[in-house]
């Protein structure tokens, strides 16, 4: 019973927290639920026939994991572009990394209570942001990341569908 | 409620092992149906009826499990006559085993056994067993009343005649082992009949013990006992013997029968009490040396609960001591019936009938709970020590309600019980005399073998694989550091020599000074050389001499200090040097021990890739039953040949190639194999033969599907592809035979002329191929009109592991299946002509197109200088093509894994690899290049255009072709693959 008491307490603490990273210059929050792991950025093998966004795939402990580049799926202008950390998430059942020019930290986010976006932000479409919060002074767009992620995955396809149908 | 004891996991056990015996049922009853099943087969047949009447029972099944009973009472039917037998008998049981998988659908979907409409051909007449609808109320009270009794009851007390069936069919069998007994007389001449009736003896014990009728049981194990003494060549008094054996016979049926007509009296069991042994020869047991008494004694010190023990009666003490002073454990076990229960209760043969195979049932007993409503049943067994406990590998025993088991412990042997009363207690197993280990019966080692199967889900073992290459990784990184320490040792070690040389040398040079006569010698001449010309301060020549001592202080003090430096150094070389031995000694012992974890996973890495394979008899045994159903909807006359059903092949294909067979059987037996009358006209055997063959060829598995039919009729591919346009009339006339053949596996072909509903559903032959492509395997077809066709598939031995070469191009290293290549070419630019406007190499005195590898996958030309550069020759299915890389590397075992759930499929790549370094490479998929080779030769040109032409490389225009934003190889840092 207690136990089952702490795993709901956890789960809701959980829920109440955001990776804040960097990338391309602005600060980014995403729930860190779906977080795996946070790695530095080491071999990465580009696959080709993908969109550039897909930097490719990297063998994350036995697992051939893809790394995607948000700035790219976005065009948020040039990140550092290579370098920095990758990002594991799982979502959707699927295994992807992204990569970040920074990873700060885990933070307290109240995301029931996010602030709206404003008309200004541009990039990432209406549907990927989730809202903005202020942590440590420092506003971050807070992403929906399971709905980047799909598209990312849409992306690919439809890339490849298209590609296809121009040849 | 009463399945509470069923947990999903086991569940989903009983589902898979009843589909594994269903298949190999269904397979083997073809034979029994074609009258060509040898007795072995017949027994299979019946144990797996048994086993899977015996499972479903456990757990509540119980219409799957009346079916497997009326399975075996028709079963029974057909043996006797055997190889002759009623048609309908076969049909009965095939559509009962239709049922039950049928029911084991429903259970896999709901976990109920759900109402299947059981519309049978008549099997026997005979009422189904096991039915516990509408239980006559009076006769319910009935049994409660009796129940106040409270002791040992027998099954029949407890279900009342609500047991006919069941009880039917052990008195036709008693009855039957009497006749057949009365039938070969006291002087048994024949072996065979002898053993058979021993054997009818047994499986009639193990149902009847659990009837918790003492005076059966003795009947029954006596009998038994007798035959086998007989079959021994034990029998002093044959006549005598055989009378005893008749008369236990006779006793058996006219007991159950009694049971069952509940008219006149029973039979008197009395005459069992006389002893046996005096018929025979000096028995090997102690047991007939024992006084009765003693053997009590001895029982009353066996740990058995007191509830079951005061149940025994004194010939079961008699047999379990002896059981136990022959060196065999014994353990008894207890499980808990609900009384309303009836159809569970009249199960419990069946229920424990696992447990008999593995051991002898030596008494067993119902003993009521009258307050509880509930009846408990204890068995006791006795068994060879060198068995495990059953518990460990029938784990559904411990789910029974109220399940309680142990072992009943003696000191081991007759000479034993007369020590002391404080060792009493021993467990059996110590006792384990040599001979009993040294027979350990067939069904022990089958036993044995069964218990090396376990179930795993493929996904443990999917991390496991992955663990492993984890493990691989680290010791590849492991066998650097020995690498690095090893430089670091011989720096080590000439980091020593000097260091000891110095020491030496400085030591030595000491000796030479010696400050006091250095100084004496100064003091003692005239003056102090001093100089005013060198321009210092001019030193009085008073200082000079009031200098001197100053300096002989001085000097021999830096003297001290050199000589402690130069001890100092010496000492830390000696310290050192040990250090050095510790170091090396422990870098000895690492470097083996480096080598031997790499040996061990390098072996640890192959078992657990084997893990995943299975025999193709998973898949193979579904077919012959399904040939048979096929044939018969058709009208044909069809027998299936299965060869080299032990080739092992990856679970994964194991599963993906059971719908392409089937396709292809069903094809050969829909299109290949002419009706019977068409047949005799062709002078053919009227019965078609399919044979289905799978065995090794190098690295692949080769699967074959023959059949005696009619062939592939090319004017009727020829008609279907105009038909179908599929081909232009002048195609046609130009194509070989064999590219006429090939065309019915292009989509949309269906030669059928009347669409069946089995095949030419217009996803014929082409679905077929994509499977098997899809597999990294091909499909072969050979006809000869009017002899038949054969399909011959090639498989890889696994999807997982491939052997492959690795290649370097566009700057990056890609991996290229072996399957696919044929040769590796070295291509000089000139030998590079353009038809065309493509590409194209000469190879096998043909032309065939080439391509680039970089221009297929959009990268810039590495080496845009190369005038000479290898290709490989790669070819699938009929169409071969050279693709050009800028080195080849190695041939290397990789593992394929998919990119990635977010990826799916990507063009031209079929998956990537981990290197032992834990790099990673892109496995190019050498299929999709091929089918897409127009496209793809266009592009290829197009860029071999810009960078090359005509074999003047040396300028690079670069146009065409931008800076891929990939340009550096980020996976390809390192000494390249596999430098370990």
């Amino acid at each position: 019973m207690r136990r089952a008491e702490q795993e709901q307490i956890d789960e809701t603490f959980r829920r109440e927290k955001a990776l804040w990273f960097q990338l391309a210059g602005e600060h980014y929050g995403l729930k860190v639920d779906c977080v795996q792991s946070v790695l530095d950025v080491f071999d990465i093998c580009p696959v080709p026939n993908t969109p550039p966004f897909v930097l490719g795939v990297l063998n994350l402990r036995g697992t051939i994991t893809p790394a995607i580049d948000l700035t790219r799926l976005f065009d948020l202008g040039e990140g550092r572009g290579t370098g920095g950390r990758m990002i594991v998430l799982e979502t959707g059942g699927m295994r992807v990394a992204i990569r970040a020019d920074e990873v700060h930290e885990v933070v307290d986010v109240d995301f029931s209570n996010l602030m709206p976006r404003p008309d200004s932000v541009e990039g990432f479409g209406a549907e990927y942001i989730m809202g903005l919060c202020e942590v440590k002074k420092q506003v971050l767009i807070v992403l929906d990341i399971a709905r980047t992620i799909q598209l990312g995955k849409e992306l690919t396809a439809g890339g490849r569908r298209g590609k296809e149908k121009t040849e | 409620m009463g399945r509470s004891f069923k947990s999903e996991k086991i569940i989903r056990l009983f589902i898979d092992e009843a589909a594994e015996n269903l298949n190999v049922l269904s397979a083997d009853l073809v034979e029994v149906e074609r009258g060509e099943a040898d007795e072995d087969r017949l027994n299979r047949v019946a144990r797996m009826v048994h086993t899977l009447k015996g499972s479903s029972a456990m757990l509540e099944f119980h219409r799957i499990s009346a079916l497997c009973h009326q399975i075996e009472d028709v079963l029974q039917r057909v043996r006797k006559t055997y190889p002759s037998f009623r048609r309908g008998d076969v049909e009965a049981i095939f559509a009962r085993v239709d049922a039950i998988e049928r029911m084991m659908a429903n259970v896999e979907k709901s976990g109920e056994e759900g109402e299947v409409n059981s519309d049978f051909p008549s099997a026997s007449g005979e009422e189904p067993s096991g039915d516990e609808e509408k239980p006559k109320p009076e006769k319910e009270e009935k049994a409660k009343l009796r129940i106040v009794k409270s002791h040992r009851l027998h099954l029949f007390e407890l279900l009342g005649e609500r047991f006919c069936s069941a009880l039917e069919f052990y008195s036709r069998q008693a009855r039957d082992l009497e006749s057949r007994l009365m039938g070969e007389g006291p002087k048994f001449s024949d072996r065979a009949a002898l053993e058979s009736l021993e054997e009818s003896a047994g499986v009639l014990k193990k149902s009847l013990v659990c009837f918790s009728s003492p005076d059966l049981n003795q009947a029954v194990i006596q009998l038994e006992e007798t035959l086998s003494n007989w079959r021994a060549g034990r029998v002093a008094k044959p006549r005598e013997a055989f009378a005893a054996a008749a008369d236990r016979a006779s006793l058996l049926a006219a007991g159950l029968e009694h049971f069952l007509t509940g008219r006149g009296r029973p039979p008197d069991f009395s005459r069992l009490s006389a002893p046996l042994e005096s018929f025979f020869q000096s028995a090997q047991d102690d047991r007939a040396h024992m006084a009765p008494q003693d053997a009590e004694a001895l029982f009353d010190r066996l740990s058995i609960p007191p509830a079951f023990k005061q149940e025994f009666s004194l010939f079961e003490k008699l047999r379990l001591v002896g059981e136990c002073v022959e060196g065999k454990s014994v353990i008894w076990l207890k499980r808990d019936f609900d009384l309303e229960k009836k159809a569970e209760l009249a199960q419990t043969a069946d229920l424990f009938r696992p447990l008999m195979e593995w051991g002898e049932p030596v008494s067993a007993a119902f003993v009521p709970d009258v307050k509880e409503g509930r009846v408990q049943f204890w068995l006791s067994l006795s068994h060879d020590p060198d068995l495990d406990d059953p518990l460990s590998k029938h784990s559904w025993l411990g789910e029974m309600p109220g399940f309680e088991s142990g072992s009943a412990l003696i000191q081991g042997r007759r000479e034993a019980a007369e020590k002391r009363e404080a060792q009493e207690i021993r467990p059996a197993d110590d006792g384990a005399p040599a001979e009993a280990k040294e027979q350990p019966t067939a069904q022990a080692a089958a036993l044995k073998s069964a218990k090396n199967t376990i179930r795993v889900e493929a996904d443990k073992l999917d991390v496991i694989v992955n663990l492993v290459a984890e493990l691989v990784v680290g010791h590849t990184k492991l066998g650097k550091e020995v690498r690095q320490l090893k430089s670091a040792a011989a720096r080590l070690n000439e980091l020593h020599a000097s260091m000891r040389g110095a020491a030496k040398k400085w030591t030595v040079a000491e000796e030479g000074i010696d400050v006091n006569r250095a100084m004496g010698l100064a003091e003692s001449s005239p003056s102090a050389p001093s100089s005013p010309e060198t321009g210092f301060k001019a030193a009085p020549a008073v200082a000079a001499g009031k200098g001197l001592p100053k300096l002989r202080e001085a000097l021999s003090r830096f003297a001290s200090i050199e000589m402690e430096k130069t001890e100092a150094l010496a000492s830390f070389t000696t310290e050192i040097s040990t250090l050095k031995a510790t170091f090396d000694q422990l870098f000895q012992e690492f470097q083996g021990d480096e080598l031997m974890f790499g040996r061990i996973i390098e072996e640890l890495q192959g078992e657990t890739m084997k893990l995943r394979m299975l025999t193709v008899s998973n898949v193979f045994n579904k077919f012959p039953r399904r040939v048979r159903d096929i044939a018969r909807s058709l009208g044909k006359k069809i027998e299936i040949d299965i060869q080299g059903e032990d080739t092992e092949l990856d679970k994964s294909l194991i599963e993906e190639i059971e719908e392409p067979l089937l396709h292809l059987i069903r094809n050969a037996i829909d299109h290949g194999i002419e009706p019977p009358g068409q047949r005799v006209e062709a002078g053919k055997d009227e019965t078609g033969r399919i044979t289905l063959k799978a065995g090794h060829e190098g690295n692949s598995v080769i699967v074959e599907v023959t059949d005696d039919g009619r062939g592939v009729d090319l004017d009727k591919v020829r008609a279907t592809a105009l038909k179908r346009k599929l081909r232009t009339p002048e195609q046609l006339a130009q194509a070989t035979d064999r590219e006429i053949q090939d065309l019915i596996f292009e989509p949309g072909f269906s030669t059928a002329e009347q669409v069946s509903d089995l095949s030419g559903r217009g996803v014929g032959m082409d679905a077929v191929r994509a499977a098997i492509l899809r597999l990294k395997g091909s499909v072969e077809l050979r006809s000869e009109p009017g002899l038949g066709s054969a399909f011959r598939l090639k498989l890889p031995l696994t999807l997982a592991i491939i052997q492959a070469m690795i290649v370097r191009s566009g700057g990056r290293r890609f991996v290229a299946p072996m399957d696919f290549i044929d040769n590796i070419l070295s291509v000089p630019n000139s030998d590079i002509h353009r038809v065309d406007g493509r590409e194209a190499l000469k190879y096998e005195d043909r032309m065939i197109p080439l391509l680039r590898l970089d221009s297929v996958f959009s990268l810039p030309d590495a080496n845009p200088t190369a005038v000479l550069r290898p290709a490989l020759a790669v070819r699938y299915g009929d169409k071969s093509l050279a693709l050009m890389v800028d080195e080849v590397v190695e041939k290397q075992q990789i593992v394929i894994k998919n990119l990635g759930g977010f990826l799916g499929e990507v063009r031209h790549v079929v998956g990537a690899t981990i290197f032992g370094d834990g790099s990673v490479a892109v496995i190019v998929d050498v299929p999709s290049i091929v089918t897409d080779l127009s496209d793809l030769a266009r592009r290829s040109s197009a860029a071999a255009k810009a960078g090359i032409v005509g074999g003047a490389a040396f300028h690079r225009d670069g146009g065409p072709r931008p800076g891929a934003r990939d340009a550096e190889d980020g996976g390809d840092r390192g000494n390249g693959p596999g430098n370990r």
